[in-house]
């Protein structure tokens, strides 16, 4: 068709192409810097000034940080130059040059396929781990078990919900009349599982898989994919500047569905939650077996996981058959491989958690024993294997981006028959995606997850005392002979004990359950706190809450992503910088309600059901574009940046206060920035209107 | 070259009104229109509160750009029924004017006349009226809009598009390069129209080489919105205004509106009598297109977005995805050009192209640039 007349190519000198690319680095690299700038500043300040404890591995975290911008700055470049024109491409020609089953074929392979990727999925199958199948059957089943089943029905899910955003753009379907009806499913499923032991576990893996499905590679590609099917469906521009939008909302509601479908298909064959112990019980083991294999991996699982009750109650109460099971272990390699992992494994696992009778049986003396804890005591400490962060996560990297762009270019090339325009740029866009991504993921766990982590436990000493578990040290050949004895004000005595430090002396308190004369060592944790006093102490914990959510979301990139495509969109009329103030406000709100929610341990229930009520309400009188402007901007909050420094937070504060479940936080993260954005929204069109009428 | 004589009609009313004008178009006969989103910028004075963060600003709101030819007999009434619809004699609302071009053959679009809608109330429509569109670097169309509604010219439209020129001919290294343009459009009166060309060329700082593009073509008539500032409390006269300002400045110098017509002439490189051949095609094709035409001697371009639909729904060669680009060339390249772009497949049926020629009235240029 085109005539090849391309013009002459011109050779720019180097020094010209340097200075370019310098500049145009430092562009993006600034832009990053901006966007990072206000949640490290926080976390350092807060750490040094209010709760004045050092960085831990300040390099480290330093050098974390840094990549994390580098890696934002590689994968923004890389989405608005590869991944995002591809999408558009897929989207504008679809329409065009084929019929509907095949769009709608694609939209659910490229949904199925973008589940399969995200590395959220990953993570979340690994949090498996931590489930106890005694406290939440249910969930352990569809973590353990039934995996596969898990990532399977999120997957369809959210292959179904990119079909249906597909045939809203073709047919001008509205988005309301979808998320009255998901969210009526989601809710009422929701509230009767709170009344359900079984279900009430449940409810939280569903929430979080609809937030994690919307990653960083997602959204942008079914943004931009949208965008270009709602170009061609469009009658003139009349579907308002939105068209595109939604679908980010639909593929967050549902797996939601789909995962409750399958938790509630399971239901009735699950034991209810229980002790460890009675869990454990032969009388219980039919229903318990459900949840394994077979019952030589539930003995392991018992062993490994359970109480020393439960591995006696396992064994109908008969020490002697324990004991048995545990030397076979020793001597059969294979076995201890299937159960621990490693030899090292079960040692220390011997040496934590089994029975002195144990012990003696499998290492021969007590001398061996000592000399063993010793051996294994030496052998801790983190060890920091760079070349292993790059290779897990490069692998993770190229796993979430390249399957997906060679889907696309598949359908272009071969079922589109289309010419790929700009191939180069595209190329080197899915490059800068796979480089940009692998440095940000390694940034963040050198980074911003250290920070958050040991902000999360440290949190807690502005209103109580606390241990920190971080400062936690070992003092080698402890003799308990120099505890000597101090009195309190009201006449009562504490034990406690100096040791010589390099500046000079200090004293500590002695707790008798620390020393473990078998090796000889007394291992000491500092206690600090309460900061504030307890109820200023709140506040500091609950407006930190807020600014981190809020400092955090502006870092987030699938909202980066969504906010410059809102301000392409609307020609500069929706700025970017509103709409993510809107959503970060909104997220630090929902921060600050769930740390509140934690500390006071109010139900979730009711800090969920009335923000919903309020969203279906101001859903139902806001415009279609700020509907989907503002639903779609709450799938993209729980991100990379937001979830590691939000769940480690979570959970440091209910470790500390004795709360079961950091969840709550995420999902009311999620609700308040819609809340923010569509009342931001009302406001606007109420001026608009006003205007019109001046 | 065979060319047919019609009007162009440009339409820019705010979002929530578009399906008013639409509906205009519809009732006339129109059978087929673009559409391309725009913002559209007003002054505001804002009280602010407690004496902070008050002052006058830009206040943004989306906006439509309507395009559509209709033959040049039903021009006026393509206007005054648009003008009727929309309302546009009240400030503020928007505006619509209309442009003779000529429409070379082979373009996708047939003359057939259109049914004036009866009792419609008269609106004065205005001649002595030009448009100026303005191309800059994405992120610097404010300070053009802000020299146009500081000149007190009614509310200008900013659209956006992409860049080619330069950053085609240098291989993958372009991406360090940004492609994305603000186009600024506004409507003034003709006779000082080239002081304002010049005044905004100044404050634009296009001197600089490859800082923008701007150009002025003359219009037929039109219905102008005339609301510059929103938010005033009191209305002052004119008379008040300037005396206020004289007042401020101490003196009547600040009154000359440009820089007068001999120092203009003298500082600009103004260039006269080009003319803007604007092609219209299917998504996609526009890049190469405008590449032939590059190979051919046209310089850089802005290729722009528009949505097209039809009010009949019959199914056409043309995507409701198109793509538009105006080529500012001499006189002389047209026939050449013109040539090139139908060899380049313009008229294929899977582009769907419309090709119009508009007469450009000055160009002010950089100062190298000679014609």
């Amino acid at each position: 068709m085109a005539l090849k007349q391309a013009p002459a190519k011109v050779k720019l000198p180097l020094g010209q192409v340097l200075k370019m690319l310098g500049t145009y680095a430092q562009a993006k690299i600034v832009e990053q810097i901006k966007s990072v700038a206000l949640i490290v500043a926080y976390l350092v300040l807060f750490q040094l000034v209010v709760l004045n404890i050092p960085v831990a591995d300040a390099l480290i975290v330093a050098l974390g940080v840094g990549v994390v911008v580098l890696g934002l700055a590689f994968f923004m470049e890389g989405l608005f130059l590869g991944l995002m024109p591809l999408g558009e491409m897929c989207g504008i020609r679809l329409p065009q040059k084929t019929v509907l089953p095949v769009i709608l074929l694609f939209a659910f392979i490229l949904g199925l396929g973008a589940t399969f990727a995200e590395p959220a999925i990953a993570v979340l199958k690994s949090a498996g781990s931590s489930v106890k199948a005694w406290d939440a059957p249910l969930l352990f089943l569809l973590l353990n078990k039934h995996a596969d089943y898990l990532v399977w029905s999120v997957g369809i899910g959210v292959g179904v919900a990119v079909m249906f955003g597909m045939l809203r753009f073709l047919y001008h379907w509205s988005l309301k009349p979808f998320i009255y009806i998901l969210y009526a499913i989601i809710g009422s499923v929701s509230i009767w599982a709170y009344f359900d032991a079984n279900l009430v576990h449940l409810t939280g893996l569903a929430w979080d898989c609809g937030g994690v499905t919307t990653g960083p590679v997602t959204v942008p590609l079914v943004l931009a994919l949208g965008i270009g099917i709602s170009r061609v469906a469009s009658q003139g521009g009349e579907g308002g500047a939105a068209g595109g939008f939604g679908v980010v909302t639909l593929a967050s509601a549902f797996p939601i569905v789909a995962v409750l479908g399958l938790g509630l298909y399971f239901l009735p064959d699950m034991p209810q939650p229980t002790s460890a112990a009675e869990f454990c019980e032969p009388g219980n083991r039919d229903k318990a077996l459900y949840l394994f294999a077979d019952e030589q991996e539930m003995k392991g699982y018992v062993l490994q996981k359970g109480s020393p009750e439960a591995r006696l109650a396992f064994f109908g109460g008969d020490a002697g058959a324990l004991d048995d099971y545990v030397a076979e272990l020793a001597s059969d390699q294979v076995a201890k491989n299937a159960v621990f992992g490693d030899t090292e494994a079960f040692e220390r696992w011997l040496l934590g958690s089994g029975s002195s009778a144990q012990r003696l049986r499998v290492f021969g003396s007590e001398d061996q024993i000592r000399e063993k804890a010793r051996a294994l005591s030496a052998m801790r400490g983190g060890q920091f294997d760079a070349v292993e962060l790059l290779k897990i996560n490069s692998l993770a990297a190229l796993r979430a981006i390249v399957p997906l762009s060679i889907f696309l270019l598949f359908v272009l090339i071969v079922v589109l028959r289309e010419k790929i325009r700009r191939a180069d740029e595209i190329f080197l866009g899915i490059a800068f995606a796979v480089i940009g991504m692998s440095l940000f993921s390694i940034g963040i766990e050198l980074g911003l997850s250290r920070l958050g982590g040991d902000i999360g436990s440290n949190l807690p000493t502005s209103f109580k005392a606390v241990e920190m578990s971080q400062q936690h040290e070992i003092i080698r050949d402890f003799d308990p002979d120099i505890v000597t004895r101090a009195i309190t004000a009201s006449g009562e005595t504490e034990e406690i004990f100096a040791r010589k430090t390099s500046t000079g002396y200090e004293q500590l308190p002695y707790h008798a359950e620390d020393y473990d004369p078998r090796t000889g060592q007394y291992s000491h944790t500092p206690i600090r706190g309460p900061l504030f006093g307890s109820r200023f102490g709140i506040v500091v914990v609950v407006l930190f809450g807020f600014m981190m959510g809020y400092s955090a979301t502006l870092a987030e990139p699938a909202l980066n992503a969504l906010g410059a495509t809102v301000e392409e969109l609307t020609v500069g009329t929706f700025r970017k910088s509103l709409l993510m103030q809107a959503v970060a406000i909104g997220v630090g709100v929902g921060i600050a309600l769930g740390v509140a929610k934690i500390i006071y341990s109010w139900p979730l229930i009711w800090m969920l059901v009335p923000p919903y009520v309020l969203l279906m309400v101001l859903t139902a009188i806001s415009s279609e574009d700020f509907v989907n402007i503002g639903w779609d901007s709450a799938g993209v909050t729980t991100g990379p940046v937001t979830v590691p420094l939000v769940l480690a937070m979570g959970l440091g504060i209910s470790t500390q206060v004795g709360g079961i479940e950091g969840f709550g936080i995420l999902s009311l993260a999620s609700v308040c920035p819609i809340l923010s954005v569509l009342i931001v929204g009302l406001y606007v069109t109420d001026r608009r209107k006003a205007e019109l009428e001046e | 070259m065979k060319i047919s004589k019609a009007t162009q009609i440009t339409c820019t009313v705010y979002h929530s009104v578009t399906s008013k004008a639409l509906g205009a178009l519809e009732a006339l006969g129109v059978k087929d229109y673009h559409l391309q989103p725009s913002r559209a910028v007003v002054l505001r004075r804002k009280a602010g509160f407690l004496g902070i963060g008050g002052g006058i600003g830009l206040e943004e709101e989306p906006a439509d750009r309507i395009l559509c030819y209709v033959p040049a007999a039903d021009a006026e009434a393509t206007l005054q029924a648009l003008a009727a619809a929309c309302e546009l004699n009240i400030p503020g609302r928007g505006s619509a004017v209309s442009e003779a071009v000529d429409i070379v053959a082979g373009s996708v679009w047939e003359s057939h006349p259109l049914t004036p809608v009866p009792g419609t109330e008269e609106i004065a429509t205005q001649d002595d009226l030009a448009s100026i569109t303005c191309t800059v670097t994405r992120g610097r169309g404010d300070r053009i809009v802000k020299a146009v509604l500081g000149l007190g010219m009614p509310m200008p439209q900013v659209t956006t598009g992409t860049g080619t020129g330069l950053r085609d001919k240098i291989g993958v290294i372009r991406v360090a390069l940004p492609s994305e343009k603000e186009v600024v459009h506004s409507v003034v009166p003709t006779h000082e129209a080239t002081d304002i060309l010049g005044s905004l060329f100044d404050a634009g700082r296009l001197d600089r080489f490859g800082a923008g593009f701007i150009y002025e073509s003359p219009l037929s008539r039109g219905v102008i919105n005339s609301m510059v500032i929103r938010g005033q409390r009191h209305s002052a006269s004119i008379e008040q205004l300037i005396a206020a300002v004289d007042d401020l400045k101490g003196s009547a110098d600040w009154r000359q509106r440009s820089i007068g017509a001999d120092e203009s002439t003298r500082r600009h490189n103004f260039i006269y009598n080009l003319v803007n051949l604007t092609l219209v095609c299917n998504e996609g094709n526009a890049t190469d297109l405008v590449r032939a035409a590059m190979a051919a001697g046209a310089s850089g371009a802005t290729i722009v977005k528009l949505s097209h639909a039809r009010f009949d729904e019959a199914v056409s060669a043309v995507s409701p995805a198109r793509e538009m680009t105006e080529l500012i060339i001499g006189e002389d390249q047209v026939e050449d050009i013109a040539e090139v772009l139908v060899a380049a497949g313009l008229f294929d049926a899977n582009t769907g192209g419309v090709l119009v020629r508009k007469p450009v009235s000055v160009v002010c240029a950089n100062r190298s640039v000679k014609r």
